[in-house]
């Protein structure tokens, strides 16, 4: 692949910008650090700093770079399946059936017995299973149907039906299970460990493998379904397969960090108007690298350093998100589509 | 050769819009086939390219039935210019041309020629590098046709390539697919609602009613033949 000097400046001055923003999201936390002690928590290991650094903001940032290159890829393959500027990695309704597992995990566990488990490993369970139940239902209905626009209706459908079932479990809940549900539904890249980590980096990796494969293909769709299928491509398995790969990677990133808003849809759109190429292969190295920085700098004002507080993720996102997505429209007069 | 013997078209089995369409197409000869609007032109052509699988008989490239073919090995043999669709914009025309390669998955010296002999034919070295969405309909129309026949399938199926086309560009878009049938020795078959084109020893006319796909003999070759058949 050839790289024209403007794209490789542009992604050099991407992976600077992360390597900032991820020294950033180390060095700024709850507790105040001075650059001399964050430069000696990086190595001392008999500093309590050490600790901080190491087990705490050092796993934070990356499970946020993650989350920012899940979200980016699965919002950018949405995008190209449905050819709509408004897919993002939850449409299909598979983060609300993720939403509904931890639901059913935090409000029913006093009416299903299940608190035998610790929410560590509760919520992420019961999360994949549900965002795995809707997954399959997904794949079901597209095997039978074959038609995106449809299969965009169903998800909205689906999300509808998981949406009432959890109010139903919120209403009969009690107020302590209730907040414990809502502060898993803002969203968070804390205390990742590292099994983790290492899934969700199997899972991003999958994902990204599998576009970067599919690269002719999906530049093809960009060209339209009946220029797919002219070109030769396999129309029906590569949505499959789309559907497939973003459906699993957003089932991870609900379980472990919860429905974190308008990164998937924002991050697509900044990669486009910037870039400005159909190349599949440059867009999907862009909007991981966007991805990333959008979730490191999100997470970085969510914490509100030298505070105790913090604020939750998915504000924050949605705060820093809609205002970009406005000016791009703004700037453009349309959506791409 | 194509051997067509298409028996019912349809979309609702219910209600076929064509019935009893039999032909051949051989390589070396151009198609123009005309038909009213809504007869089945775009349909017959998806039919023909693997994209619509609403009929009941039977199609054979080469002595192989088209269901045979993977759509890999279909698009090797077949190419299809279609009308538009709604196009990402920020495709640059030399991106999209480049299309053509998915199912060739490698470049060789004589595509390499063959590419710039389609390129300065259709005169569209002036904008390779431009977006789309800045070309007027008529360029946008030659870019879809090149993409087509940088496919390099030995079988083309053009579906009105002279839309938006200027006086002068339809003229030479045509001269230039006529030189590419007989040069290159492949078939072409492209729908058209225009009857002053000029033609030549190889080239034949068609007429799509809901009934049959008649192919015009030397004396029925005229405007008024054939708008009395298509008025049948």
């Amino acid at each position: 692949m050839r790289i024209k000097k403007s794209h490789k400046r542009l992604f050099l001055n991407l992976i600077l910008g992360l390597i900032l923003l991820f020294c950033l999201n180390v060095f700024l936390g709850s507790v105040k650090l001075s650059i001399k002690e964050f430069i000696t928590g990086l190595y001392d290991t008999t500093s309590t700093n050490y600790l901080i650094i190491h087990s705490l903001r050092i796993p934070k940032a990356l499970s946020s770079i993650l989350i920012g290159i899940g979200l980016g890829l699965t919002g950018f393959l949405m995008q190209i399946l449905f050819r709509n500027p408004l897919s993002g990695p939850y449409v299909l309704g598979i983060t609300t059936g993720g939403s509904l597992g931890a639901a059913l995990f935090i409000l029913g566990s006093s009416l299903f017995s299940i608190s035998f488990l610790h929410p560590k490993y509760g919520i992420p369970l019961f999360s994949s299973l549900g965002s795995l139940t809707v997954l399959s239902m997904v794949l079901v209905v597209y095997k039978r149907i074959k038609d995106p626009m449809t299969l965009l209706i169903t998800g909205i459908l689906f999300s509808s039906i998981t949406g009432a079932v959890i109010s139903i479990l919120a209403y009969f809940s009690t107020a302590e299970r209730l907040r414990e549900f809502v502060f898993w539904s803002y969203g968070s890249t804390h205390l990742m460990n590292t099994y983790e980590l290492l899934v969700l980096t199997l899972s991003c990796s999958l994902c990204f493998v599998f576009a970067l494969k599919n690269s002719k293909p999906l530049e093809a769709f960009l060209a339209g379904d009946v220029m797919a299928k002219t070109l030769g491509i396999d129309v029906d398995k590569i949505r499959m397969q789309i559907i497939l790969f973003t459906g699993l990677t957003v089932g991870v990133l609900t379980a472990f960090a919860g429905p974190i808003a308008f990164v998937g849809l924002v991050v697509p759109h900044i990669s486009r108007q910037i870039l400005k190429t159909s190349n599949v292969q440059l867009q999907l190295i862009s909007v991981c690298l966007i991805g990333s920085l959008f979730v490191l700098a999100s997470d970085i004002v969510a914490t509100l350093p030298s505070s105790a507080m913090s604020l939750p993720l998915n504000a924050v996102t949605s705060i820093i998100g809609a205002p970009i997505l406005l000016f791009i429209v703004i700037k453009t007069k349309r959506f791409i589509f | 050769m194509i051997a067509l013997n298409i028996d019912q078209l349809y979309f609702d089995k219910a209600n076929p819009i064509a019935r009893g369409l039999k032909s051949s197409f051989y390589k070396g000869h151009l198609y123009y086939i005309y038909g009213r609007n809504g007869i089945g032109k775009t349909t017959l052509f998806k039919t023909l390219a693997g994209l619509h699988q609403g009929y009941k008989g039977k199609i054979h490239i080469e002595k192989t039935p088209l269901v045979d073919f993977s759509p890999q090995e279909r698009a090797k043999k077949i190419a299809f210019m279609f009308q538009t669709e709604t196009v990402y914009p920020f495709f640059k025309v030399h991106e999209y041309l480049n299309l053509a390669n998915i199912p060739n998955a490698k470049n060789s010296i004589k595509e390499d020629e063959f590419k710039l002999f389609i390129i300065q034919g259709l005169q569209l070295e002036t904008y390779l590098d431009r977006y789309l969405r800045e070309l007027s309909q008529g360029q946008f129309q030659k870019v879809k046709l090149a993409t087509c026949l940088l496919q390099m399938t030995d079988y083309i199926v053009l579906d009105e390539p002279f839309a938006h086309l200027d006086l002068i560009q339809k003229e030479r878009m045509n001269i230039f697919i006529q030189e590419l049938v007989t040069n290159r020795n492949k078939c072409v078959l492209l729908s058209t609602h225009h009857f002053d084109l000029n033609f030549k020893s190889n080239n034949h006319t068609l007429c799509l009613t809901s009934t049959q796909l008649k192919i015009l003999n030397e004396n029925e070759n005229s405007k008024e033949k054939l708008i009395e058949l298509l008025s049948t």
